[in-house]
């Protein structure tokens, strides 16, 4: 048997498309606001056993998030549908249905109603609808995740533009323009910890 | 013959899976000073728009209703 879930993780199945872009960095800024730490596969590298890794990792973390936001196809002369996201999401539903004490999952879409029509299969779960924007992300994630320690959704914006804001820098250090590669994933991780865990503890000094 | 998928025997955390993203100790730094200078503009901005708000709530003239 895998062993218990690591409670605090939660597995980001969201498309990596550049166009998205807020909503990656609200998804990575937000789940650490509220004490979560996300995974996403393109942390796991390449290879013939990938899709067991991602497997892996779903099942180390308690919780998943999925965005089926994204139903048109990719940008460019090789236009495709993102079918990663159905895919992982249909591993998680499997996995969660033999484990129902062990995962907790999510789906998130942009618009109302949509996803009766993307996935049918899926009616009676109820998404999260952010309407493609960074607040309505840090909105549902607060709600998903909800607890009476968690910030405000303005407390959690300036999070967020703080970290937009060092983007380019981040990219630039990297050598890439990619913000879905693992090492900006990483450093836009770290980044949000730690300004995060410096708000938890001004906030805790400020209250007597 | 097919082949025969195995059994997986040995289940790896998050941990182990992510292991060889590690980020070297000098950029760490860096980042953290970055936070730590995040934080402070995040905080001077919210002093100021309470203190903006305690001066607002001041010059409410006295008759003004709740609902103003």
């Amino acid at each position: 048997m895998p062993p218990l879930p690591i409670d605090d993780a939660v597995f980001l199945n969201i498309p990596y498309d550049e166009e998205l872009r807020s909503l990656y960095l609200a998804y990575i800024v937000g789940l650490y606001q509220l004490g979560f730490v996300p995974h996403m596969s393109s942390e796991i590298p390449g290879g013939a056993r990938r899709l067991d890794r991602i497997l892996a990792l779903i099942q180390g973390c308690r919780y998943s998030i999925h965005d089926l936001s994204r139903v048109e196809l990719s940008a460019g002369p090789s236009a495709a549908p993102h079918f990663n996201m159905p895919l992982e999401l249909g591993m998680t539903i499997a996995w969660q249905i033999l484990n129902s004490e062990k995962h907790t999952w999510f789906v998130c879409e942009s618009e109302p109603h949509r996803l009766q029509r993307s996935a049918s299969d899926l009616n009676g779960t109820d998404p999260s609808i952010h309407f493609g924007t960074a607040e309505g992300v840090l909105s549902e994630l607060r709600n998903a995740f909800w607890s009476d320690r968690a910030p405000t959704v303005p407390e959690m914006l300036e999070v967020y533009r703080f970290v937009e804001a060092n983007v380019d820098a981040i990219l630039t250090r990297n050598g890439t323009s990619n913000l879905f590669s693992p090492g900006v994933f990483k450093e836009l991780c770290w980044l949000s910890s730690a300004v995060s865990r410096l708000l938890r503890e001004a906030r805790r000094r400020l209250k007597p | 013959m097919p082949k025969r998928i195995q059994p997986t025997t040995h289940w790896p955390t998050p941990e182990e899976l992510t292991r060889h993203l590690r980020i070297p100790k000098a950029r760490k730094k860096e980042l953290d000073e970055l936070a730590a200078e995040g934080v402070r503009q995040i905080l001077e901005a919210r002093r100021k728009a309470s203190s903006r708000m305690r001066v607002k709530r001041k010059v409410k003239p006295r008759n003004a209703s709740a609902a103003d």
